[in-house]
């Protein structure tokens, strides 16, 4: 039997409702990170060698090898974040644990060149630093 | 304010290639029902279509000339944005055909990998049909239904995220097997989303049979009779809408689509028109909740992953899929390296085109876009190497542009817009 | 009534307190401010039935997004086409703006009359109507878009069609309380203690004139000559900058407008305790601040009503799929028109039979000042 206006009960009930379904984002904490979420990278310099097999991995061709003085070949990836694509190949790729992808997935900048995360090196020290993408761009 | 002066295009009438007294209306490019651009240029004599023919191309990207200068693995996550919503169906069927190429010397995938890929491709499937049905709803004018079924999408998409951590392109795929598990907590939330998601889509199907105005809109449109169907090749719930009783999982099983054997049905139904076509997606939506159901509870115990060979051996591989649209069909030569030699891919509805053409004629110009719509057409995937030939004769029959030719008539174009770089 | 007994010579005094009457309140001022508040009240509770928010962040929840939408399209470019009609195209958009305002100066809303009143005055605002339906289809005809063509064809036949009902159901409130006069409208509401609604054939006539009222604005489901997915806007596609605009304002004063005439004639206009208890027109009268009360309170209760009136427009724009344009024509000659006549002749026998049986009655129960 067909009627017209079948929906209206369903509508007036959520019509009164008091929360609505929709997430007030910049307001309210929107996406909870879960665990293995694939966000900006980071990278422990005491163990990378500068291998490149993260570069030979990665489809979009986004890692580029920068000269540096902690490494074992003397240098190190940089990864530009506009062009990668966060597939997680170059994590799997890297033989040493160096490289990985963490939780954090708020990433913006008013310009092209601010999707390159590169921080420059301080000078040989003794304690191990790690290459923290985690600037804020926004 | 400086007022521009716009020419308005008078229609053609009586084109040399067309029918005689009929008006030509494009259904252009740019037009706010289309998500993505295509053309059909349609012959109208009053408000009644005569003649429709489409035209493609838009999207084009250059796919398969660049698979062939990556290696397989980077290849996987190349395919998978071929297309946005049908994105994992690319990639399983590529992992299938390096498999098969590889499975010449005796490489097996392991059986909880296949169980995975198999739920994330039904996965897949509900949030495509429940995508489609808001999009239809929304073409149709009935903006709640469009808000509300989107609203339970997001269900589908929670669990797609917490699985492989995106929410479209899941990069879950390896050759060899996923790269990703499913832990118990996993399964448990994915239970329980699934039957709010059965519960809700129940209450659709009650609103889509009941509701008049729905029917009054999409029931007698978009007509394509069974032996048509046949006849211009229309794969998927297009097809199946024609009683024509054609479904790659049920044929040709893949994955572990053979152990879903018994359970399984091909839905189809017998109006041949639009309305059809959302009865066929909404019970195929049931259907593969209850598949994910079944895989769910009966999942294998062992190892995800199976670390293959570098290099494929020679060999000429058809694979062939079903996303939410249809039939995929990957084509893939390799030679004995770690790059694929020649990958074809011709999506469904590339193959369906043609069944479009086919109902709009005699429909009014108030239907074209739902009967569009009702193929669930994603031109992205779509366009793959064609050759445009040009029926007007004045111009020659076939031009071919060189690289530096496109530059200079776009640097050309510009300058003469007073642009400035 | 009541304002019009204090200043009884056409003076000075009067001539400017009619002016700035007709300038800011209730005149133009109130009525775009009220009909952009109304335009905010429809897409929250469109929006809430959908189970979202609606607008929010401009201004508190959202009320002065109607206002940014309108000053937006002020200031865009105005693009026109080469072999459209200019003037025409100006022309259509400024009479579009200003017969809703017009119309909306019979209305009661700070009284039991409206700022001009006078006997035969409902004749007056259904060719008002009509002067709409016509200012629209021109705008679509001088636009000279083949693709708005049958847009404009649309528009033409849908509002022409559901003019009828409506003028039979102004024509039936007319039959019922014996007059042509807005105000006498009311007054006879007033007199006979009960809204116009309190009848049997009249909640069906109520429910006609709604669903004529929907058609009239072009809103779903029946937004059929501006349908965007599927002629891509119809009689409105080359309007854009101020024009657009203006016919968007227009559209809104049409609902203020909609919503104050069904108010009027079903609802007992703004009057509110009054019809119950009719001294309290005359304590409101002695209370000091003499011309500030009754306005608010007259205002406050129209306010109401055509808000409820709203809230009951909104939720129908959201329930249907839009249908057709030889659908709904089909469904508006073959039913809605003879079921309005077949009623007007019901109503003739109906209404005095009820008027003896219950709402004698009724009107015993109030006492009444004479």
């Amino acid at each position: 039997m067909t009627r017209p206006a079948v929906i209206i009960w369903e509508a007036l009930r959520n019509a009164f409702k008091r929360e609505k379904a929709t997430i007030i984002y910049p307001f309210e904490p929107g996406i909870k990170p879960e665990k293995g979420l694939r966000g900006a990278h980071i990278l422990y310099i005491e163990k990378c060698t500068g291998c490149r097999a993260c570069e030979r991995a990665c489809p979009p061709i986004a890692i580029e090898m920068v000269p540096s003085e902690l490494t074992k070949t003397g240098k190190r990836p940089v990864i530009n974040l506009g062009e990668c694509i966060f597939c997680g190949l170059c994590e799997e790729a890297c033989r040493y644990d160096a490289l990985f992808l963490t939780d954090y997935i708020e990433l913006s900048s008013f310009d092209l060149g601010g999707m390159i995360i590169y921080e420059k090196e301080p000078p040989k020290k003794k304690e191990p630093e790690g290459d923290a993408p985690k600037e804020d761009e926004s | 304010m400086s007022k521009k002066k716009i020419k308005v295009a008078s229609p053609q009438t009586g084109c040399s290639a067309c029918m005689p007294n009929t008006m030509q209306i494009p259904l252009g490019p740019q037009h706010p029902a289309l998500k993505e651009p295509t053309h059909f240029l349609l012959e109208v004599q009053g408000e009644v279509v005569v003649n429709a023919t489409p035209r493609i191309g838009y999207v084009h990207r250059g796919i398969e000339k660049l698979a062939e200068t990556k290696t397989y693995s980077q290849n996987l996550t190349l395919v998978e944005r071929v297309c946005g919503i049908c994105s994992h169906v690319h990639s399983v069927s590529l992992a299938n055909a390096v498999e098969t190429a590889l499975g010449i010397e005796g490489f097996e995938v392991p059986k909880r990998a296949q169980y995975i890929r198999t739920i994330v491709l039904e996965l897949e499937r509900v949030h495509s049909h429940i995508l489609w049905l808001g999009i239809a709803a929304h073409e149709i004018g009935f903006d709640t239904l469009f808000m509300l079924s989107w609203r339970d999408r997001e269900l589908t998409m929670d669990i797609l995220e917490e699985i492989s951590g995106n929410r479209v392109n899941y990069a879950i795929n390896e050759i060899g097997g996923t790269r990703r598990d499913l832990s118990q907590t996993q399964i448990d939330r994915m239970l329980k989303y699934m039957d709010i998601t059965e519960e809700r889509i129940n209450r659709y199907k009650d609103i889509c049979l009941k509701e008049d105005t729905i029917r009054m809109r999409t029931q007698g449109i978009g007509i394509l009779l069974p032996s048509k169907a046949r006849e211009l090749c229309a794969v998927g719930p297009t097809a199946r809408a024609s009683n024509v009783k054609v479904d790659v999982r049920y044929d040709d099983p893949y994955s572990a689509y053979d152990d879903l054997r018994d359970i399984f049905t091909v839905v189809t139904y017998d109006t041949n028109d639009v309305f059809s076509r959302v009865v066929v997606r909404i019970i195929e939506t049931i259907e593969a909740v209850k598949y994910i159901k079944w895989l769910l509870k009966n999942l294998p115990e062992g190892p995800v992953f199976a670390k293959p060979p570098r290099k494929v051996p020679e060999a000429h591989v058809l694979s062939r899929t079903e996303p939410p649209r249809g039939e995929l069909i990957h084509y893939l030569w390799s030679n004995n390296t770690d790059k694929p030699y020649r990958l074809k891919i011709t999506t469904p509805t590339l193959a369906n085109i043609f069944s479009v053409a086919e109902m709009l004629r005699g429909d009014y110009i108030a239907d074209t876009t739902i009967s569009l719509a009702s193929i669930d057409p994603c031109f992205s995937c779509e366009d793959r190497m064609i050759t445009i030939v040009n029926n007007d004769r004045r111009k020659p029959k076939i031009e071919t542009w060189s690289e530096s030719q496109l530059r200079r008539y776009s640097k050309e174009w510009y300058a003469n817009k007073g642009w400035k770089k | 009534m009541v304002c019009k007994q204090r200043v009884e010579k056409v003076s000075a005094v009067w001539w400017i307190l009619t002016i700035l009457g007709i300038l800011f309140f209730p005149g133009i001022g109130f009525c775009i401010t009220f009909a952009l508040i109304d335009e905010w009240i429809d897409r929250k509770f469109y929006a809430a039935l959908q189970d979202r928010i609606g607008p929010l962040h401009t201004g508190f929840k959202g009320i002065l997004q109607p206002l940014a939408d309108f000053l937006k399209l002020l200031s865009n470019e105005d693009i026109e086409p080469e072999a459209a009609d200019k003037w025409g195209m100006r022309i259509t958009a400024i009479v579009a703006l200003v017969i809703p305002l017009v119309a909306l100066l019979f209305i009661p809303i700070i009284d039991t009359t409206g700022m001009i009143s006078f006997e035969g005055d409902i004749l007056l605002l259904a060719f008002l109507t009509t002067v709409i339906a016509i200012a629209i289809y021109l705008a679509g005809w001088f636009s000279a878009n083949r693709l708005a063509m049958p847009g404009t064809m649309r528009a033409a036949s849908q509002l022409l069609s559901y003019e009828i009902p409506i003028l039979l159901t102004m024509f039936v409130v007319a039959l019922r309380t014996q007059s042509l006069n807005l105000a006498d409208i009311v007054g006879w509401q007033i007199d006979h203690n009960r809204p116009t609604l309190f009848s049997l054939p009249m909640v069906i006539f109520f429910g006609i004139f709604l669903l004529s009222t929907q058609a009239e604005l072009e809103r779903s489901p029946f937004d059929i000559p501006t349908a965007e997915t599927e002629i891509v806007g119809g009689w409105e596609v080359e309007y854009s900058g101020k024009k657009l605009g203006f016919f968007r304002l227009s559209a809104d004063l049409q609902l203020l407008y909609a919503a104050g005439m069904a108010t009027t004639l079903f609802l007992g206009g703004p009057t509110g305790i009054e019809l119950w208890i009719p001294s309290f027109a005359e304590t409101l009268a002695n209370t000091p601040g003499y011309h500030v009360w009754p306005i608010l309170y007259y205002t406050t209760f129209f306010l109401i009503k055509s808000t409820l009136i709203i809230v009951i427009l909104a939720t129908m724009r959201a329930l249907m799929a839009r249908i057709r344009i030889e659908q709904f024509l089909e469904f508006s000659w073959k039913w809605l028109i003879p079921i309005s006549l077949g009623l007007v002749i019901v109503t003739i026998f109906w209404v005095p039979w009820t008027d003896q049986v219950i709402w004698s009655h009724w009107e015993g129960l109030f006492p009444n000042p004479t």
